[in-house]
């Protein structure tokens, strides 16, 4: 085989490799602006909360932004968070299928889809003081985690619930408060 | 320390692709890499979606609505709403002539169809003539299409009369969102067709676009006899749309104006023009409400030389406010439209229609009040009602029920029961027709035609990647239009001396087969049971109501074939048609489209492959029909290009 034809050869063993990244890149490349609009969201949230301070081990360990259930962004959250930090902490994104790993525990923030065996409101309960920002998306179930995704207006708002985010021991900026369609506020005891 | 993504070990090459962005981007997905860069309230204003007249998510809502992307549209190559409508599940689509097509809903279809309301951007496009759509006049560039919502059933509360089976609401780009200079240049064996197309920005929030485009369709079409149809047909339109997004304002102003011209097959050409002018200020009142106000006006002139002339004005303006109270959201308003016409007829030996009076101005005002109250978490009911002063028939008025229930694992049941008329138009009240000596049609008393409409439906995905539709109802149709005698003899006249029910079902489904194919199907069934009231002469026979097929499916694939290009196909089998009879057949569109960037696509679209010609309405006249025999359509391919500079 001559060094042309080798040298074409790799290139297109080279592409085969890459195919299923650049295949994903598709689904990213098809998300209506509500998905993307979310996913931004997601990759700014952290930048406005506070977790308890033995949370975080190293100055640069990974801000974990899990999907547990259905998940409507694909790559696009991937995309989204790549190259993105909150004080030197880098995003990472992690998929599961339910509440009940391990790793479950280990999510900084937790973007609930539900699932036919989990549904919403008993990821939401599973989470509850975890010191985990729990998000939901009104147009995939009504509950409530501390932060509510809801489109008013034609415009992506969110709800926060800070009592809840109390009892998560999380401290939520007053900015993203400002920002939202409604605050459930923390009572003066939490 | 910066994360390496996964995909990064593949290479410098894959790398570089993956940022340069891929040429399928739509122009949503094009901002994506922009987000980014936004600030956290600037999120928080971007629009979406439009604000519809219930502003809530589409997946919750409790009616059997299908919503058409801008992708499926582009995707599809279809440039023409009744093509566009073909791609929803829910519609009957039959094309009569190249120009003309029977469109319906739930049944009744015809070239006149009468018991579909459609809007564009909220303006009404049905003429009050024969209370039926004119496809031929309307037209959106696909390029400025956002979606095409569907919605099955009836739309009497918030839509007001004659959205007895159905509401179709096709809604336009911000023209923030169609910037720079976009051309589209193509060519096929049926049509040429071409678009130039400009947005730009006055200030970072008054955006604007104007456009002109146009088309030629060639007569490629034969009739049941193999002689050509002569349905070729060809226009221009212009147009230009004005948005400010103030932070709690948003002013849209949009016109459009067109001229074309349709060949017949026995007579000179018609011709068909036409201008419209919308304006809409919404303005948000707080977080939880909001007001809205539009005011359009619409012209349209139809020139059939030697035969008849119809000319339509309508002014319509209408106010709405949304609130919340309390686990109540509601919507009220009213509106005032008037609609003043003219159709003159010159009477020959072969042309004996006139219309009595020749000229008639019509009004109707009407008031609504919806209220969404959420029960509990997972169920909610919304009642609502239309009140309206019709033109010929009086005070109508339009309830709606329905309750929604979320179940545990996200899924949807809704049900509900409305009821909705379909008021008399000209045509049913002024028309009269002479044979020789004798008065053969005369206006009559014809009454409102009114619908009690039941309907059940569940929607889920019971995967991650699979989500379904299911949709049944059951509809009671007291007093359908029937033609009867006078005195057991000429003239006929207009009347409502038919009843019956119809019932059926509706599904889709969508299913991700991988990252880079999707499948949808889609289909509905629908059984008619209508008669004569005891004692009527049943003139026209039942066939007078409508000419529909008993089933429809359809079967489209939507693949990404590597980063640039993308195969779609849309199988469609429809069932027979009786009256004007029509076989049943299977049908196949396709579309190939090559993006090497997202400055330039070319695209081939092949419509009706699987047969040289097809004919989907019939090729004979029916008794009482409205509107051309139907021809059977030719296959054809087109070749289109599209740039941005």
């Amino acid at each position: 085989m001559s060094t042309s034809n080798l040298g074409h050869l790799a290139l297109h063993l080279g592409l085969l490799a890459c195919a299923p990244a650049l295949a994903m890149d598709a689904k990213a490349q098809t998300a209506p602006l509500e998905t993307q609009v979310k996913a931004a969201f997601l990759s700014k949230f952290p930048a406005y909360v506070s977790w308890p301070p033995n949370v975080f081990s190293a100055p640069d360990q990974p801000i974990r932004l899990c999907v547990i259930g259905r998940d409507p962004f694909g790559p696009l959250l991937d995309r989204t968070v790549a190259g993105q930090s909150v004080d030197m902490h880098p995003i990472l994104v992690v998929r599961l299928e339910g509440t009940g790993t391990a790793t479950a525990g280990q999510c900084h923030i937790a973007f609930l889809g539900g699932t036919s065996k989990q549904s919403t409101a008993a990821m939401q309960q599973a989470l509850l003081e975890d010191h985990i920002l729990t998000v939901t998306d009104a147009s995939l179930s009504p509950a409530h985690g501390i932060i509510h995704f809801e489109l008013k207006g034609g415009k992506v708002r969110f709800h926060i619930d800070d009592a809840m985010a109390a009892r998560s021991r999380l401290s939520i900026n007053a900015r993203l408060l400002g920002l939202a369609l409604s605050v459930r506020p923390r009572t003066r005891t939490s | 320390m910066r994360s390496r993504p996964y995909w990064a070990s593949c290479g410098l090459f894959a790398a570089t692709i993956l940022l340069s962005g891929g040429p399928l981007l739509t122009t949503a997905a094009r901002a994506s890499l922009d987000l980014r860069d936004m600030s956290i309230e600037e999120l928080g204003q971007i629009q979406v979606t439009s604000v519809s007249k219930s502003a809530q998510p589409l997946s919750t809502a409790p009616a059997a609505i299908y919503v058409i992307t801008h992708d499926d549209i582009v995707r599809s190559g279809a440039t023409s709403f009744p093509e566009m409508l073909r791609l929803a599940p829910n519609l009957q689509v039959a094309q009569i002539t190249a120009s003309r097509y029977a469109i319906s809903a739930r049944g009744f279809n015809g070239g006149a169809a009468d018991k579909l309301l459609v809007l564009v951007d909220g303006r009404s496009i049905y003429t009050p003539f024969s209370s039926s759509v004119n496809w031929d006049l309307q037209e959106v560039p696909a390029e400025n299409i956002e979606r095409i919502e569907v919605v099955n059933g009836p739309g009497g509360t918030l839509w007001g009369a004659n959205a007895v089976n159905g509401v179709i609401n096709v809604i336009t780009r911000a023209s923030g969102e169609t910037q720079g200079f976009t051309a589209e240049l193509g060519a096929g064996s049926a049509e040429v067709r071409g678009l130039l197309q400009y947005g730009g920005k006055i200030t970072d929030t008054l955006t604007y676009r104007v456009y002109v485009d146009g088309f030629k369709h060639g007569d490629e079409n034969i009739t049941g006899t193999g002689a050509n149809a002569r349905d070729g047909w060809h226009k221009v339109q212009g147009g230009f749309r004005l948005d400010w997004d103030a932070a709690d304002d948003l002013i849209t102003v949009q016109g459009d104006i067109y001229d074309g011209s349709e060949h017949q097959l026995d007579s000179r050409n018609i011709a068909i023009s036409g201008h419209n002018l919308i304006a809409r200020w919404t303005h948000a009142l707080n977080s939880r409400s909001s007001l809205q106000v539009q005011a359009y006006y619409d012209h349209i002139d139809l020139f059939a030389p030697d035969e008849a002339r119809n000319r339509l004005d309508t002014f319509d303006i209408q106010a709405q406010h949304n609130f919340s109270l309390g686990d109540h959201e509601i919507v009220w308003g009213g509106g005032y439209r008037t609609m003043s016409d003219e159709f003159p007829t010159v009477l020959s030996e072969t042309q004996q229609v006139q219309f009595v009076p020749e000229s008639r101005t019509l009004s109707l005002w009407n008031l609504f009040l919806q209220d969404s109250f959420s029960v509990t978490d997972n169920l909610k009911l919304i009642v609502g009602a239309k009140i309206e002063d019709e033109p010929y028939t009086g005070i109508e008025i339009m309830p709606n029920a329905r309750l929604s229930f979320t179940l545990r694992d996200g899924s949807l049941l809704w049900a509900a029961a409305s009821r909705a008329v379909r008021v008399p138009s000209r045509l049913d009240r002024d028309v009269t027709q002479r044979t020789g000596p004798i008065l053969t049609l005369t206006g009559g008393n014809m009454q409102a035609v009114k619908v009690t409409a039941y309907e059940i439906g569940y929607r889920a995905q019971p995967l991650a990647d699979l989500s379904f539709s299911l949709a049944a109802f059951y509809n009671v149709y007291p007093n359908l239009r029937s033609a009867e005698p006078t005195n057991n003899n000429f003239p006929l006249f207009f009347g409502n001396g038919m009843k019956g029910e119809t019932y059926g079902i509706e599904f889709w489904a969508n299913y991700q087969v991988s990252s880079w194919w999707r499948l949808a199907a889609g289909g509905n069934w629908i059984e008619q049971d209508l008669r004569f009231k005891p004692g009527n002469l049943g003139i026209g026979g039942l066939q007078i109501a409508g000419n529909d097929p008993k089933y429809q499916f359809s079967l489209r694939s939507m693949m990404d074939l590597g980063r640039d290009v993308g195969l779609d196909l849309q199988l469609r089998r429809v069932g027979s048609l009786p009256a004007p009879p029509s076989p049943a057949y299977t049908e196949l569109g396709a579309r190939i489209a090559w993006s090497p960037s997202k400055k330039f696509e070319i695209s081939l679209t092949g419509t009706n492959l699987l047969h040289k010609y097809h004919a989907e309405f019939g090729t004979i006249a029916n008794t009482l029909q409205v509107g051309p025999v139907g021809i059977r359509a030719k296959r054809s391919v087109f070749l289109a290009t599209r740039w941005e500079l």
